[in-house]
């Protein structure tokens, strides 16, 4: 009885969680929109100044590099307090770095120029 | 919530516990004072880890993302420099290897590192006594031609910048192995790991901006004074202490 309690308490408190986390100490900048990147014309530090580091920066052909940033930094642990006991839940096996949920792409030719960008229609914040 | 604290402390300290070596024999302590030693700071991560905890009342969660500072910063250059001046405070003659390689010689270098960190995982837990190839044979050449005698390789595993929950202070942590070689003599003559951990404040910034901003200004004074107090702190678990340059407090 007491274990289907702690994983009822555990279904609860993911579920209600994850979809509802914002970070805002770390900084994360999202307004991708609003630095109005123009493909041919930005530069990859104008891009950096603006959206501070990428997440992942991955090499391309043509010695071409893709900025990926995030849409939202990803819940890693939970820790509960039941009863008694404390619990921690290490949910790093559901961080996919390639997956950039409302995030954007910025492809950058090998002079850092802007080739080709992929950012959210739209972004909540 | 305690108990969470508490749990949450342990694992933080958890994750420094490996084998080190004991501190060198006075006679290698002589015989690296007296010879040229060059330092290589490899940097394995490339990329700063960011945390934000939440109080949710259920729970507290926390949140992870990862900041690449690949081709904004050449770190194993500069990081090399700033330890090989922390030796010299030993009386080690060091100074940073890296100068003395061309570009290109420098990109090689890197895919060789990474097959000495392999090695040296394999290592982990076994003494000096075991004979693991560690220092890959063309490096321990290249380095000998150049004038050397000792090498001081520094694989940076990594920093993290944790901003906690519940009025605590912002956590900072960086782990780091530490093995010295004998060149000449092909010989791991001392092996081990530092890491620090440590509150800061981040005068009312993002963590991003505090670290980021202008050109990575605020991680690179960071690394400078992390690595300057694992060199000038004279405790157990310290370079000096730990290699035997130093008696501790």
């Amino acid at each position: 009885m007491k274990k289907f309690k702690f994983i009822g308490l555990f279904v609860l408190i993911i579920s209600t969680m994850t979809a509802c986390v914002t970070t805002t100490e770390i900084g994360l900048n999202r307004n991708f929109s609003k630095g109005n990147f123009i493909v041919g014309k930005t530069t990859k530090s104008e891009v950096v100044d603006f959206l501070g580091l990428p997440q992942k920066i991955e090499k391309g052909d043509h010695s071409t590099e893709r900025f990926i940033y995030p849409g939202e930094a990803l819940i890693t642990n939970v820790m509960t307090g039941s009863g008694n006991n404390g619990h921690v839940f290490g949910l790093s096996a559901g961080v996919n770095e390639d997956e950039v949920e409302n995030g954007a792409v910025y492809t950058f030719s090998q002079k850092g120029i802007l080739i080709n960008k992929h950012e959210p229609k739209e972004h909540a914040n | 919530m305690f108990r969470i604290l508490l749990l949450s402390s342990f694992m933080l300290l958890n994750a420094c516990t490996s084998l080190q070596t004991p501190p060198m024999k006075s006679s290698d302590i002589n015989a690296l004072r007296s010879g040229k030693t060059a330092v290589m700071f490899y940097d394995v991560a490339g990329q700063i880890v960011y945390q934000e905890d939440t109080y949710q009342v259920l729970a507290i969660t926390t949140s992870t993302t990862q900041a690449s500072y690949k081709g904004f910063w050449d770190i194993n250059k500069d990081m090399s420099v700033i330890h090989a001046n922390n030796l010299r405070g030993f009386g080690v003659n060091a100074e940073s290897a890296y100068k003395k390689f061309a570009p290109k010689e420098i990109q090689s270098l890197k895919s060789e590192q990474k097959n000495m960190l392999e090695q040296l995982h394999k290592s982990y837990n076994e003494d000096l006594k075991t004979n693991i190839d560690i220092l890959n044979a063309n490096l321990r050449k290249s380095l000998v031609k150049k004038g050397y005698d000792y090498l001081v390789w520094v694989p940076f595993k990594g920093y993290s910048l944790h901003v906690r929950t519940l009025g605590l202070a912002p956590l900072e942590q960086s782990f780091m192995n530490y093995t010295i070689f004998d060149l000449k003599h092909n010989k791991l003559m001392w092996k081990g790991v530092f890491s620090s951990y440590t509150t800061i404040d981040l005068k009312g910034k993002t963590s991003k901006d505090f670290l980021e901003r202008s050109n990575l200004r605020g991680y690179k004074a960071r690394l400078k004074t992390l690595t300057h107090l694992i060199y000038a702190e004279k405790g157990h678990g310290q370079i000096g202490v730990s290699l035997g340059f130093v008696k501790p407090n």
